[in-house]
């Protein structure tokens, strides 16, 4: 696939505007982006290993900074929930919006939704829920164009599966496109990205030329095998697209439930699940720090000016919206629509394995730390975005990434490290004593944020089927599964941080997991 | 409906931090103890902490009740406490009074164990034999006696043994010559708690720390000062002790006059508890914790 002579912006067309690893690069390069890489996991390490250090030698300042970061915590908890409830209210009044209405007011019979959705063994329930639910939403179904992108490793048997999707649903939409990403294609990892890319590029010939469509008036969704969407999604971001003041340089992202088949996982899937929704939530009252994550638009002709997503890396959501803020010298950025898009949690045969995929997913997730040594490198080797951006969107995405990693095991683990570590002398003084009632004080206070979080998730949930309401457990575990947090924020929140991170730090790279999908 | 504005975000976040600026440094001044008095001066206190056994006990400091303790908080940790002497007094029905008095030293923490016995303790007595059925009938030993007489028997036996096989190399030696034996360890009442070694010297029973000093008993150290060596002694001579129910604080003691469990603070007057009064010939505590008194003829068994 050829898609070099049309790569427009300047920074686009270096040799490392695509760089996915180290190892991709040669000389002093090579050697700046691997410190890159070392840079999140040693920061991460030296930070845990120094409170533990500091906690043995100076046990005195190890409880200031404590005491110092649960006052932190505390007040950055009250912070993030003034954002979380302002989008709760911007959710629900996006809900019940007459888009329609609100789009009438501008010219979009041009406007064309280019719908990716890519699969590699999925089962066919979950590629129909999701085609269904594209069917059910309101738009025009003359401007919505399906691409099935399966993957030629998977089989002919789930290549067949989208041309049966292709032949059952083909009506309903103005066309639907089944592409088959050929494997062991030279300089891609086998993944989303690479998939995503070639279904796209397919669909420009097959789809787009053939049809005359113009790039600029598509809108693409780079959507998730399992995502299913809301009534008015095309209809809001449409108009989102519309009204923003330049659509080609900026990615609009919805809101993302887990609510497929939430009822039917089980309660560390529910809560792991609620707290990714939350934090979601919570940057989409923060746009200016807003980076695109999992089912996303974007217009083709951004896309296809810098050579769609990359293919050589895992986190291709994220890093489309660097490679284009990149491309574009900093004059970039995502539009938070606040319309909700669904897929599923995780669900698997038994709580074990649930658990497990949990892991990786998150793991996965965190996985996303390989974006910044590639932002850091590009701020070098891209002379023309200000200093001021660089500055801040630098410490933004480190600190993003160190707290993370980290702030869940001072707030768990740290009270108690000074009295373990700190010896007779300061176990005889009243900071000793003092230190675990005013960290247990500071956190009980902000657990108090756990109620608004819970108030607000329970809000946003789908109906309960019939069948899950008469199981007794179910109501146990949604009573309380709210005292998981503190343990899914650990083990399935920092846990999995630094181990990506630590990855990355070693060389040990991340090939692309798939997490496996089952409704019920 | 727009989103969050950047305005009120940067007030938000202005405002937190001011907050947090403001409060960090009273946080850590409360942390270390700094109060304010009633001229509005800042004052340094320390604090009294209480370990404790039993549940729902009342904590008094100079006559006023400071603290109830429950069944999940039976410690207690008392602040706010000027540098000063305080009585401190623990009480409880059914309980014996427990009271000390201590010095409270500035921003720091003065340990205490709260050693109490109930008020009413049961003791049985355990004769030799078995009282006769008929006048003609021979008497019969009393298995129970003869299994108390066994754990004396044991126990002087383990003492001996101890003393023979497990000599003790001297660690207040720091020669690089030859290890030389430990003579306190030749002692018949020598025992070895631990890195907490104990024998009676004088009528009066020595207590000498030999592991780290991270790890010294409380009743060692007075606001930061330890010794390595204190001594139990009362009025009169001690000629025979045990550790009472594996506490390192607490032992029960043998006299002429009779058998107390006292405990082991030096930093102030110990608390201490009669348990018989009388001649005795020793006293050793049974695997189920309770006090065995051997008398001339028969067993005192005093059950907590």
């Amino acid at each position: 696939m050829n898609t070099d002579n049309h790569i427009v912006p300047e920074y686009a067309k270096s040799p490392y505007f695509h760089v996915g690893r180290a190892t991709e690069l040669s000389g002093r390069d090579r050697i700046t982006y691997r410190l890159l890489e070392i840079f999140p996991g040693a920061f991460t390490w030296f930070t845990l290993l120094g409170t533990v250090v500091l906690s043995y030698f100076l046990p005195i300042w190890a409880a200031y900074f404590i005491i110092a970061f649960d006052l932190y915590w505390l007040l950055k908890t009250i912070y993030l929930i003034i954002h979380h409830v302002h989008n709760w209210r911007r959710i629900k009044h996006n809900l019940k919006a007459d888009w329609q209405s609100m789009l009438n007011e501008h010219a979009h019979d041009h406007i064309y939704h280019l719908l990716i959705l890519p699969y590699y063994k999925e089962g066919e329930e979950v590629l129909r829920d999701s085609i269904e639910s594209f069917i059910r939403a309101k738009y025009r179904r003359d401007r919505l164009l399906l691409v099935l992108g399966s993957e030629e490793r998977a089989g002919e048997d789930f290549y067949e599966l989208g041309l049966k999707m292709k032949q059952e649903y083909g009506e309903h939409f103005a066309d639907i496109l089944v592409t088959k990403h050929p494997k062991d294609l030279p300089g891609e990892m086998p993944g989303k990205g690479s998939n995503i890319s070639w279904a796209a590029e397919q669909a420009r010939l097959e789809l787009l030329d053939p049809k005359g469509i113009k790039y600029e008036d598509v809108i693409v969704s780079a959507f998730d095998v399992d995502t299913t969407v809301y009534d008015q999604y095309f209809l809001c971001l449409t108009w989102h697209f519309l009204t923003c003041d330049d659509p080609y340089h900026s990615s609009f992202q919805p809101v993302p439930f887990y609510h497929n088949n939430i009822w039917r996982a089980p309660a560390v899937s529910r809560v792991v699940a609620t707290s990714g929704t939350f934090w979601q939530m919570i940057q989409q009252e923060r746009p200016e720090k807003l980076v695109t994550f999992s089912s996303h638009g974007v217009s083709f002709k951004a896309l296809y000016e810098i050579g769609y997503w990359q293919r050589n890396m895992v986190s291709e959501d994220s890093r489309i919206f660097w490679n284009l803020f990149m491309a574009h010298n900093g004059e970039y950025k995502t539009v938070p629509i606040s319309y909700p898009i669904s897929m599923d949690a995780n669900l698997a045969g038994s709580f074990w394995q649930t658990s497990k995929n949990i892991y990786k997913q998150q793991r996965r997730w965190s996985w996303g730390v390989e974006n910044l040594p590639y932002i850091l490198f590009s701020f070098m080797k891209n002379k023309k975005i200000s200093m001021r951006k660089k500055v801040s969107v630098a410490l933004n995405q480190i600190e993003g990434y160190w707290s993370l990693a980290t702030n869940p095991l001072f707030i768990l683990l740290l009270g108690w490290l000074p009295l373990v570590l700190g010896g007779k002398a300061f176990n005889e003084t009243v900071l000793s004593y003092n230190l675990p009632l005013v960290t247990r004080n500071l956190m009980t206070l902000a657990m108090v944020g756990l109620v608004f979080s819970a108030i607000i998730s329970i809000s946003l949930l789908p109906d309960i089927p019939a069948d899950v309401r008469r199981k007794k457990s179910f109501w146990f575990s949604r009573i309380f599964q709210w005292v998981l947090i503190p343990f899914t924020i650990v083990v399935f929140g920092a846990i999995p941080g630094i181990d990506a991170q630590t990855r990355l730090m070693i060389g040990n790279y991340m090939g692309f997991w798939v997490t496996p999908k089952q409704k019920r | 409906m727009q989103p969050l504005s950047r305005v009120k975000r940067i007030t938000y976040m202005t405002l937190f931090t001011i907050v947090f600026l403001l409060c960090i440094p009273v946080l850590i001044l409360y942390s270390i103890g700094y109060r304010l008095d009633d001229a509005l001066a800042l004052v340094k206190t320390g604090g009294i902490y209480v370990q404790s056994d039993i549940t729902d006990a009342n904590v008094y400091i100079d006559g006023e009740l400071k603290k109830e303790t429950g069944l999940f908080l039976r410690n207690s940790f008392i602040q706010n406490l000027r540098p000063d002497e305080y009585e401190i007094s623990v009480e409880k029905e059914g309980y014996r009074m427990w009271k000390k008095r201590v010095t409270v030293y500035e921003n720091k923490v003065t340990e205490l164990h709260l050693f109490t016995l109930p008020v009413d303790l049961v003791s049985t007595n355990v004769p030799r034999y078995l009282a006769a059925t008929t006048t003609t009938a021979t008497r019969r030993p009393n298995p129970e006696y003869v299994e108390l007489q066994d754990l004396f028997a044991i126990a002087t036996s383990t003492a001996t043994s101890t003393r023979a096989t497990t000599p003790v190399i001297s660690t207040s030696t720091a020669s690089t010559s030859r290890p030389q034996l430990d003579p306190r360890t030749l002692k018949p009442d020598f025992k070895e708690f631990g890195d907490l070694y104990s024998w009676i010297e004088d009528g009066d029973v020595q207590l000498e720390w030999v592991g780290s000093a991270e790890r010294i008993p409380f009743y060692f150290c007075e606001n930061g000062i330890c010794q390595q060596r204190i001594t139990v002694s009362v009025e009169d001579d001690i000629v025979d002790y045990e550790w009472y129910q594996g506490r390192n604080d607490a032992m029960v003691i043998s006299t002429v006059v009779g058998v107390d469990a006292i405990e082991v603070d030096n930093r102030t007057a110990p608390n201490s508890f009669e348990l018989y009064r009388g001649e005795n010939q020793g006293i050793r505590i049974a695997s189920n914790g309770d006090v065995v008194v051997k008398l001339a003829d028969s067993f005192m068994v005093i059950q907590d």
